[in-house]
């Protein structure tokens, strides 16, 4: 028999502490109230623990020592609810590298580190796209020619009423970038603030442009686009952010995002191991809680409340921490898995027969993340440069947001949104010595002995050290929410402790395809402008003609905010719902409760401003408690 | 840093020490020449410790593979990257040893792997004639959810609670409906119950070294012996499944029956190329020839032998710059103040 | 490496536990909010100074990441920098620019004997917000009996604090600095920050 031992009650538990848990952690500790964050990892300090080891494709690109080990949890996957899902056994490369992450900072840890935000197109996929159609009432779902089994919302705010969250996160985390549109960080030019629009400019400039970056921008300007660098969350120079806390910035070492996800050793990459925490635990008001493993939360079902939360030390025994508010900042598919073994909120479930589902928990999984697979545009330019680990990870690129969106013209076409397109990252962002690009295969067309022998040998020789690149683009429209694809638990696998793991039941949506072709024809015009050689159109994949085989580290939706408690967990306060009017003492926020999400490649951008507004949610609700108010108070 | 009397440093406008002391890293500032004898003895020391470090630079022996395994590898990874005229191979990387260590290793253990039953095997075909019936019992108590209100509800979109049975595919019956062609080299292929060591034991087996073995039995003898013409295109015909995993006849029947052949050659090839360019700490690319062959720079970012490049420049030119590479090992000892 | 143990499982599972130590709050380096808001507000009404300035002391450390706790602001500049900065800031102004010397709390701990520090600078001071600014032009240090050192001329180094970007003085500059005071205690503090933001080597 377990110890249990009973931990005092204080104001905010936070299970998990990455990027979201960061953010609420320091808010409400600023405002004097006790909180409590609970990670299941230790806490990473990275001149220790990673200065003199992490320059290791082995032991940390492909070993993911710095992440969350899989035998003490995995997940399982299956494209359809007819099939048996199969666990995650293994971090491999080159096609699933990405891990959980692990202590303090989570995932981000280790993640590329691009930002950027999602255009008010993305916050009413929804009813615009029915006001363009023609079609009312704007909630009517969308068609089967475009999304079969459509379960698209609009989100409980638009882009403006988020407009000053983005603010408050990027004043946290020193993000690089121009103003959105402006080539040349202008306010004012032709180009600026065209797409999205910012009240301010990001607070730290971008990061050197490559010549194929420059290349792009001189193209794409030509043509009539808006481009501007890529914004980046490493921070391009020495920075103190808005709870006072400084950052070294970037060292381009090249050992960062792309193909093998480092973790930084000067702390340049944003984390809130290096943004927010050390602010909570400077007031006083903060308790981490490392190496703790949340299995349970325990739900009153007469009140409706979370009354604790319950984790697993590393010698077996049991905790039991109770608190007023809950604030659950839980990667992906554990935020949603926790809910579920605990009875918090309503399971989803889907009915194949009726191609339907009832519940929230769960419903609506789209993955944020490219597909491996599409039609690609793509061509050579006869400039060289250095591959090998020299740059960052988001650094370096120009960006348009001119494709993306309704921002072009969709008439005949059977896709919504469009793709953001760049060009010009810096070469090398992370050693790629087992990727090769697609990894280790089988005999093909361009290697007729696969990845072996003389002949494939001699290609490889100085391969980080090019004359011409490659340039392309495979572009993607947004993968839609459907009722098929869903999170629950699955019925064959647990965890370490005996707990059955998530399952994601998954298939890349047709939209996501269609936009891959429809967009064909405008990425070899800018390739032409470009003056790229040899652009061929390649690798034509229809819907349903590849099948995901891997979890994704950009699930987005499954968990979702929403006005209306029949689709959506969570309110315009990130709090869960009990009916339109009332709700539950906890929060969530992450790229999980993303309601949509268009392709702007990180969608931690857009959990972003959800974390302050789930801050500013539980700051109103521990108030209304304190002056005596119910317990089931929905902020508002 | 050549060292004043301190009365004179105030009056040396301190800008100029400042720029000569920001080109530097992290110094221990000598105090002169009275040290001159404490210096001496460091270089010696360090001589000494390089000398040491050359010599066990050079792994010769094995901790994890059998002798017959270590013929077949060495032959397999000198298949996969032959010496040759555009320069060294598997053989000067020392990629054998690489392989000997992993499998020894947390890889081999498969220590970061999640191992629990069942083992549902994507792509194998079930033998002719024999049917693997794979129980699965979903009615344990946490399949079922607590909903709201009480009560309970199955997990994952209703059903009952009666054992399910998933059978192999063959002829008669159709294939285990699981998650559509994994790839290999995707998280989810590699469904086997046994742990990398095992896999690779039994692989080498079925590939090579008995009567039943492939390569025995398709090319007539051990991998070893065979023509490198043969050599490879056994390596290929791994990729392409042709050893059979199911038998029509007793006698078609190799080892393979438990392993899909391509799986197994995505980690002879996976691993083959991981000894030639991972780290040299972890026994293979050795003197670092591998990542000299592919211009990899390790951990030099362009000022480790004092070459004058750094990376802001290097990352934005438009013609490459090929940097001697530096390891790990080089790194931590420069870091911590060796040579 | 510690294995977890798992309650209720006849065999500790094979899973390891990486040790950490979480650092207590004094380790963290974290400017406090009334500083951080001057900092920002004198970084706003100095934009077009056409002098040459920098954040010094403690508070110009600590903007690059060095362990020390400031309670007031100190600006480094030339003479003519000091009234550029007292025109500019007169609403705050407490003391009107003159030359001043005083001896420091803290000796140089070079030899045996302890060494008073005097410095000499064309200062004014400000109040902003309850928080106090010193400005000093054309500093010089004076150790014990020593002749009085040059005025401090250096290159400012920037950083982005929020919304503006600020001139400090360079972590080399105090490094050199204090070691020729004999502040070790100091220079470590520096060496540690350099340490986390760069590179163990060059």
């Amino acid at each position: 028999m377990s110890t249990v031992i009973n931990e005092p009650a204080v104001d905010v538990v936070c299970l998990g502490v990455g990027y979201m848990s960061g953010v609420v952690a320091t808010e409400l500790a600023l405002q004097n109230y006790k909180v409590v964050g609970i990670t299941k990892g230790p806490y990473w300090d990275y001149v220790n623990d990673f200065s003199m080891t992490k320059y290791d494709e082995w032991g940390v690109g492909l070993g993911r020592k710095y992440d969350s080990p899989l035998p003490l949890q995995t997940t399982t996957i299956r494209n359809n609810s007819s099939q048996f899902a199969l666990p995650v056994r293994r971090y491999t490369m080159p096609i699933q590298y990405h891990a959980l992450g692990h202590g303090v900072g989570g995932a981000a840890q280790h993640y590329g580190g691009t930002m950027g935000r999602q255009g008010p197109w993305g916050y009413q996929m929804l009813s615009r796209t029915n006001q363009d159609l023609g079609v009312t009432p704007l909630t009517t779902p969308l068609p089967s020619s475009i999304n079969p089994q459509d379960d698209t919302h609009d989100w409980p705010l638009t882009y403006e009423q988020y407009e000053k969250y983005y603010v408050a996160w990027e004043n946290a985390h020193g993000l690089c970038g121009n103003y959105n549109g402006s080539p040349t960080n202008s306010s004012t030019d032709q180009y600026s603030q065209k797409y999205p629009w910012m009240s301010q400019n990001y607070r730290l400039p971008p990061h050197p442009l490559t010549p194929v970056a420059q290349m792009f921008q001189t193209a794409t300007q030509a043509m009539g686009y808006n481009p501007f660098p890529h914004v980046s969350s490493l921070a391009s120079q020495p920075y103190t952010n808005s709870y006072g806390v400084t950052v070294n910035p970037c060292v381009y070492d090249g050992y960062c995002g792309g193909p093998c996800d480092y973790a930084c050793e000067t702390g340049a990459k944003a984390n809130a191991a290096y943004r927010t925490i050390p602010a909570a635990m400077k007031t006083n008001n903060f308790t981490l809680v490392t190496n703790a493993y949340i299995y349970r939360l325990d739900y009153d079902t007469t009140n409706n409340q979370v009354t604790a939360a319950r984790y697993y030390d590393a010698q077996g025994n049991i905790h039991v921490q109770p608190a007023a508010v809950f604030f659950n900042g839980m990667w992906g598919y554990n935020m949603i898995r926790i809910m579920l073994l605990s009875g918090v909120g309503v399971p989803y479930q889907y009915n194949s027969g009726t191609g339907t589902g009832t519940g929230t928990v769960g419903r609506g999984l789209t993955n944020g993340y490219l597909p491996f697979n599409g039609t690609n545009v793509s061509g050579t330019l006869s400039i060289g440069g250095n591959s090998y680990a020299a740059g960052n990870g988001s650094g370096g690129s120009v960006d348009i947001y001119d494709l993306m969106d309704d921002n072009f013209d969709h008439t005949g076409q059977n896709f919504i949104g469009g793709s953001q397109i760049g060009m010009g990252g810096y070469l090398g962002g992370g050693p790629g010595n087992i990727t090769f690009a697609g990894g280790v295969g089988g005999p093909s067309s361009s290697n007729p002995n696969g990845s072996m022998g003389s002949a494939f040998k001699a290609k490889q020789q100085n391969k980080y050290l090019p004359k011409t690149v490659g340039v392309g683009a495979t572009r993607f429209a947004p993968d839609l929410p459907t009722f098929m694809n869903y999170v629950d638990l699955d019925p064959h696998y647990t965890d370490a402790y005996g707990d059955p793991v998530s399952r994601l039941t998954y298939d890349w949506t047709p939209n996501t395809y269609n936009g891959a072709i429809g967009l064909v024809q405008k990425c070899k015009d800018i390739l032409t402008k470009m003056g790229a050689q040899n652009i061929t159109v390649g690798n034509a994949v229809n819907p349903g003609g590849a099948h995901n085989d891997w979890w994704g580290h950009h699930l987005r939706g499954g968990c979702r905010i929403g006005s209306d408690p029949s689709f959506a967990v969570y309110s315009g306060y990130n709090q869960l719902f009990l009916s339109p009017t009332s709700g539950v003492n906890y929060f969530g926020a992450g790229e999980i409760t993303n309601t949509t999400g268009d392709t702007v490649p990180s969608g931690t951008h857009v959990a972003g401003p959800q974390s302050y507004r789930a801050a500013e949610g539980i700051a109103k609700y521990l108030n209304n408690i304190k002056l005596g108010g119910s317990v089931n108070y929905l902020a508002a | 840093m050549v060292s004043q009397t301190r009365r004179e440093f105030l009056k040396l406008g301190l800008a100029a020490a400042a720029s000569a002391a920001a080109a530097s890293g992290i110094e221990i500032p000598l105090l002169g020449n009275q040290n001159s004898n404490l210096q001496n003895q460091l270089d010696s020391a360090n001589t000494q410790v390089t000398n040491l470090k050359t010599k066990l630079n050079t792994v010769t022996g094995f901790v994890s593979l059998n002798i017959s395994e270590q013929s077949l590898v060495e032959a397999v990874v000198e298949t996969i990257i032959p010496s040759d005229s555009t320069g060294p191979g598997a053989k000067e990387a020392g990629v054998i040893y690489f392989i000997d260590r992993a499998l020894a290793g947390d890889y081999g253990q498969s220590a970061n792997m999640f191992m629990d039953a069942p083992h549902v095997l994507p792509n194998i075909p079930a033998a002719t004639g024999i049917s693997t019936t794979l129980m699965v019992n979903p009615s344990l108590s946490w399949a079922f959810l607590l909903a709201p209100g009480g009560g309970y509800s199955v997990a994952g979109g209703g059903g009952s609670s009666a054992p399910k049975a998933y059978t192999g595919n063959n002829a008669t019956t159709p294939k285990i409906p699981i998650t559509a062609n994994p790839r290999v080299g995707s998280g989810i292929n590699y469904q086997y119950w046994m742990n990398l060591r095992e896999f690779w034991r039994a692989g080498l087996v079925a590939f090579s070294g008995t009567a039943k073995s492939y390569s025995n039995k398709a090319y007539g003898g051990n991998f070893e012996t065979l023509s490198s013409t043969n050599q490879l295109q056994a390596l290929k015909d791994l990729w392409s499944n042709a050893p059979k995993t199911t038998y029509a006849t007793s006698d078609d029947l190799t080892g393979f029956s438990n392993i899909l052949p391509s799986d197994f050659a995505y980690e002879l090839t996976f691993m083959t190329w991981a000894g030639f360019l991972m780290d040299p700490l972890y026994g293979g690319n050795q003197n670092m020839v591998g990542w000299d062959y592919v211009g990899f720079n390790g951990v030099n970012f362009g000022n480790f032998y004092g070459e004058g490049f750094n990376q802001q420049t290097l990352m934005v030119a438009t013609t490459p710059t090929k940097l001697k590479p530096a390891s790990l090992a080089q790194y931590q000892q420069a870091a911590t103040g060796g040579t | 490496m510690p294995a977890l143990k798992v309650p209720n499982r006849p065999n500790v599972a094979d899973i390891p536990i990486i040790e950490s130590r979480v650092p207590r709050p004094e380790e963290l380096v974290v400017l406090s909010r009334p500083l951080l808001e001057a900092t920002i507000r004198i970084g706003e009404l100095l934009r077009d100074c056409p002098a040459k300035w920098a954040f010094a002391g403690d508070l110009g450390e600590i903007l690059f990441g060095v362990n020390v706790e400031p309670d007031h602001l100190t600006i480094l500049t030339t003479s003519a920098g000091c009234n550029e900065i007292s025109r500019s800031l007169t609403a705050f102004q407490t003391q009107v620019p003159r030359i001043g010397e005083r001896q420091l709390e803290r000796s140089a701990e070079i030899h045996l004997k302890p060494l008073p520090i005097i410095i000499k600078s064309y200062s004014s001071s400000f109040n902003i917000e309850g928080l106090r600014l010193d400005v000093h032009g054309d500093l010089q240090i004076k150790v014990g009996d020593w002749d009085w050192g040059d005025p401090l001329d250096f290159e400012p180094e920037y950083v982005y604090v929020v919304s503006v970007k600020v001139p400090a003085a360079p972590l080399e500059l105090k490094m050199e600095l204090y070691r020729g005071l004999g502040w070790y205690d100091r220079v470590s503090k520096i060496h540690a920050a350099m340490a986390r933001r760069h590179h163990k080597i060059v």
